[in-house]
C-alpha cells in the first residue's frame, strides 16, 4: 500500500511525459544546439551534449519548474558539453573549426537555414565596404583582427568597432 | 537598436576563438549560471553561421546579370530566322536576276534615270508643300517610296555593271534602259510592263508602285 501511494506519487511527479518532452524538443532544441556548438566548436559533439541533456530532462525534468526548465535545460546541457570536451580533450583541437570556412558551419549546416542565410547575404552586400571587408576577411578568410587591421592599414581598435557595428546590423535579422 | 551589447559582443569572440584563455575560462564560469550568456553564444553561433554561408554562398548579382539559358536560347533561335530571312531575300534577288536572262538596263542609263527621276521629284515637292499639311504627310510617304526605288534602282544598276559585259551589248542595255527610264518617269505602269525588258521583277514592282500611290493620293 505505502509502495503503491509512493509509487501513485512517483508517477505524479515522476518523469515527464512524452509530449512534454517533445514541445521542450521544439522549443528549445535548435537553440540549445547551437549554443553547444559555441562551446564545443563540434556539430557532432554538439548533437550528442543535446541528447545527453534531454535524456537528463525525461530523467529528472520533473524535479524543475517548468518556468525555468529552459535554463535549467541549458544548464545541463553546459555541464555535459564541458564534460564531453574534457573527456574528448576536443580543446585546441576544434577551437578554430567554428570559424573556418571549411570548419562545420557552412551553408549546408542544420544550424541555420537557407532563408536566414539569403536574407544575411543581402544584408551584407548592403553594408558599408570598410564593415563589409572587415567581416569577410575574419569569417570568411579566417584572419585575426591584427591581420586585418594590417592589412587595410587601420587601428586595431577600429577592425573590431567596424566588425562589432557590422554584427549588430545583422544580428537583427535573425532575432525575427 | 543595432547596436551589439557588450554581453552579445563577448559572446561572438568567445564562439570566434578571439578571447584569452583567462578570459575564456572567466566567460564559461558565467555561461554555467547566466541563461542571458548562454542565449548570447547561441545567437553568436547563428549569426557567424550565417555570415559564413552567406560569404560560401555564390553571388547573385553574378548570376542575375547573365541572362537566362533558355532566354539566350531564344535570342539565339531570333536571330537564326532573321538571318535565314536575309539570306533567303538576297537569294531570291539573285534567282530572279538570273531568270530573266542576266540581261538589264545599263548601269549607268540607270543612276542618270535616278538622278533625273530625283529632281523632278525636288520640283514636284516643291510645288506640293505649297498645298497643305494633308498633302505633305501623303507627300512624304510617297518620297519615301520613291527613295526607296531611287535606292532599288542604283542597286541594281551595280549589279548590271558587272554582268553587262558577259550578258548583252552595252547598246541594247542602254536602248531597253531609257525605256524603262521614260515610262517610269511618266508614270505609266503598263508601258512599263509592256516594254518586257529584263530588270527583275522586284525593280519593276518598286518601280511600278509609284503611280498607284500617286493615284490614290489625288485622290485624297
Amino acid at each position: 500500500m505505502a509502495s503503491q501511494c509512493g509509487g501513485s506519487g512517483r508517477l505524479d511527479s515522476g518523469p515527464l511525459d512524452s509530449a512534454t518532452v517533445e514541445a521542450l524538443y521544439r522549443e528549445h532544441a535548435a537553440e540549445l544546439h547551437r549554443f553547444l556548438v559555441g562551446v564545443l566548436r563540434d556539430d557532432t559533439l554538439a548533437s550528442d551534449a543535446v541528447q545527453l541533456a534531454f535524456i537528463r530532462a525525461i530523467e529528472v525534468g520533473h524535479t524543475t519548474q517548468e518556468e525555468s526548465r529552459k535554463a535549467w535545460l541549458f544548464r545541463v546541457a553546459f555541464r555535459e558539453a564541458l564534460a564531453i570536451r574534457r573527456r574528448e580533450a576536443t580543446g585546441e583541437r576544434v577551437l578554430r573549426q567554428l570559424t573556418s570556412p571549411s570548419g562545420s558551419v557552412t551553408a549546408q549546416n542544420p544550424l541555420i537555414t537557407h532563408e536566414e542565410i539569403e536574407r544575411i547575404r543581402i544584408a551584407i552586400e548592403n553594408l558599408p565596404t570598410e564593415q563589409r571587408a572587415v567581416l569577410r576577411k575574419r569569417i570568411h578568410e579566417d584572419k585575426t583582427f591584427a591581420e586585418i587591421a594590417q592589412e587595410l592599414g587601420i587601428p586595431l581598435g577600429t577592425a573590431l568597432t567596424r566588425m562589432r557595428t557590422a554584427l549588430g546590423k545583422l544580428r537583427g535579422l535573425l532575432r525575427d | 537598436m543595432d547596436e551589439y551589447t557588450d554581453l552579445e559582443w563577448l559572446a561572438f569572440q568567445y564562439v570566434a576563438g578571439d578571447l584569452s584563455e583567462a578570459e575564456r575560462e572567466i566567460f564559461e564560469a558565467r555561461l554555467a549560471d547566466d541563461q542571458l550568456a548562454r542565449e548570447a553564444v547561441a545567437s553568436a553561433v547563428q549569426l557567424s553561421a550565417a555570415c559564413s554561408g552567406a560569404f560560401a554562398a555564390p553571388n547573385i548579382v553574378h548570376l542575375t546579370a547573365r541572362p537566362p539559358v533558355s532566354a539566350r536560347k531564344r535570342t539565339v533561335q531570333r536571330l537564326t530566322v532573321l538571318a535565314a530571312g536575309v539570306a533567303a531575300c538576297v537569294a531570291i534577288a539573285w534567282l530572279g536576276q538570273f531568270r530573266d536572262g542576266g540581261s538589264g538596263p545599263d548601269g549607268q542609263s540607270l543612276r542618270g534615270w535616278a538622278a533625273r527621276d530625283a529632281t523632278d521629284r525636288d520640283a514636284t515637292d516643291r510645288d506640293a508643300s505649297t498645298v497643305g499639311s494633308e498633302s505633305l504627310w501623303g507627300d512624304r510617304a510617297k518620297m519615301d517610296r520613291q527613295k526607296m526605288a531611287q535606292q532599288l534602282a542604283l542597286v541594281w544598276a551595280d549589279f548590271s555593271e558587272q554582268l553587262l559585259p558577259e550578258e548583252s551589248t552595252p547598246r541594247e542595255a542602254t536602248s531597253e534602259a531609257s525605256e524603262l527610264n521614260s515610262s517610269a518617269a511618266n508614270g505609266d505602269v503598263n508601258s512599263v510592263e509592256d516594254a518586257e525588258l529584263d530588270a527583275p521583277d522586284w525593280l519593276i514592282a518598286a518601280l511600278a508602285d509609284e503611280p498607284a500611290i500617286d493615284d490614290s493620293s489625288d485622290e485624297g
